[in-house]
């Protein structure tokens, strides 16, 4: 580490990219259920005419968690 | 290699365990070493077989009315399975699984309760090879019954071709044979396995954890204590697991042969 | 119990589905398909040699296979 260099990163700077990453994926996966979970309390009858927009919720945020894995991975410089 | 025996013998621990401390030394060729074809391990898979056998045997040879008291325990095992898990999860075509789920789910039970039964001490399953044969039994079964049940062609259409649009087919078809066909047995027996090595890691670690730090020095050797009782605590967690998993294993089981029956999933 | 032959009705069809298998179903999926196609895409990235440029690729597309198998198979109202 020469001089001019105030402060560095060592080891993997991947994994704290999948870490600033998985940030919004946490959020939005946690209101998609606190939405499900919130609806289902007020009209318990609407829970399975809810249910597969979680799923689909689900999938599509979560979806983005993975690929910051995947990409970590593939390109983990 | 004898991990446990050094402890007691010689009073130190060979601290941290090791994946050699679960295997065992052999029976058969009596301390011989890389000799497993006779080791306690096999020893106690043949306990289980007999011990389930004898007992199911015994217990329904003089069938009564009034259950006596073994009969009305193998009765409500039986029972659980066939209400909780086969008719459960498949409906009524489970009735004719519930023999199967029933042997599965007490040799599971039985073989995982060795983990913490005094003298046996460790599960046959912590060895990836019995959880292995138990998910190659159950995947042979569910595709077996799936083909039975639809003939070949339209057993691997239903379960291979999701009702998408044709030009995204090739995109799906990998996908879903990866996940039907290939996690599925991966998962049954990694998971039971897992369990169970886990389970057996964390008894060794407190344990000799406590023979580490009694030999340590004086300053740690009270802190043994703590380490034993967590290993009391922990004894009554693996139990909890013990059952868990050979349900899960079950339920699961049974959820593959309902997929395979059902019409179209 | 073990003996008599009539066993209760099938399970009703509208009990309320269990959450945590259909949770389990979808984050399989979306993982099958991420490593099939992540794979696949690897080994084209090992016989083409483009340095990671099809991994990427194989992962998005698996990715969205996945999605779209969530969709059909979980996401349909009954």
């Amino acid at each position: 580490m020469d001089a001019s260099v105030l402060a560095a990163v060592e080891g993997s700077t991947a994994a704290i990219g999948y870490g600033l990453a998985a940030i919004g994926p946490g959020i939005g996966v946690g209101l998609v259920f606190a939405a499900y979970i919130q609806s289902t309390a007020r009209q318990p009858e609407s829970s399975r005419m809810t249910l597969p927009y979680v799923w689909i919720g689900f999938a599509v945020i979560e979806a983005l968690a993975l690929l910051g894995i995947a990409f970590g991975f593939i390109w983990a410089g | 290699m004898f991990g446990q025996a050094n402890v007691l013998a010689a009073g130190q621990a060979a601290f941290p365990p090791t994946v050699e401390d679960f295997y065992l030394p052999s029976i058969l060729p009596w301390g011989a070493h890389e000799s497993y074809w006779f080791t306690k391990i096999t020893a106690m898979v043949w306990i289980a077989v007999g011990v389930l056998i004898i007992f199911f045997l015994a217990s329904y040879r003089n069938p009564q009315l009034v259950p006596t008291k073994k009969q009305w325990f193998a009765e409500s095992i039986y029972g659980f399975v066939r209400n909780n898990i086969a008719v459960d999860m498949i409906g009524h075509a489970g009735v004719r699984f519930a023999p199967y789920f029933t042997t599965l789910f007490c040799f599971v039970l039985l073989t995982n309760s060795f983990a913490i039964i005094p003298f046996f001490q460790i599960s046959p399953n912590s060895h990836i090879a019995f959880p292995a044969v138990l998910a190659i039994i159950s995947y042979v079964l569910f595709n077996y019954i799936g083909i039975k049940q639809h003939g070949f062609v339209k057993y691997f259409k239903n379960s291979l071709i999701p009702p998408a649009p044709w030009y995204i087919l090739p995109l799906l078809i990998p996908i879903e044979l990866f996940s039907t066909f290939i996690v599925r047995p991966f998962s049954l027996a990694v998971r039971l396995f897992a369990n169970m090595f886990a389970g057996h890691m964390l008894l060794l670690v407190f344990t000799l954890g406590g023979f580490a730090m009694l030999s340590a020095n004086a300053w740690l050797a009270p802190v043994s204590v703590l380490s034993w009782v967590m290993t009391i605590a922990l004894t009554f967690l693996e139990f909890l697991v013990i059952v868990l998993q050979a349900y899960v294993f079950t339920v699961l089981t049974a959820s593959y042969v309902q997929g395979a029956l059902a019409e179209e999933h | 119990m073990a003996g008599d032959q009539t066993p209760r009705p099938a399970g009703e069809p509208d009990d309320i589905p269990s959450g945590a298998g259909q949770g389990w179903t979808a984050l399989s999926y979306l993982i099958g398909g991420m490593l099939v196609w992540g794979f696949i895409g690897w080994l084209v990235d090992q016989w083409l040699d483009t340095g990671g440029v099809a991994t990427g690729i194989g992962v998005v597309l698996g990715m969205a296979g996945g999605i779209i198998l969530v969709v059909r198979r979980l996401g349909t109202p009954t």
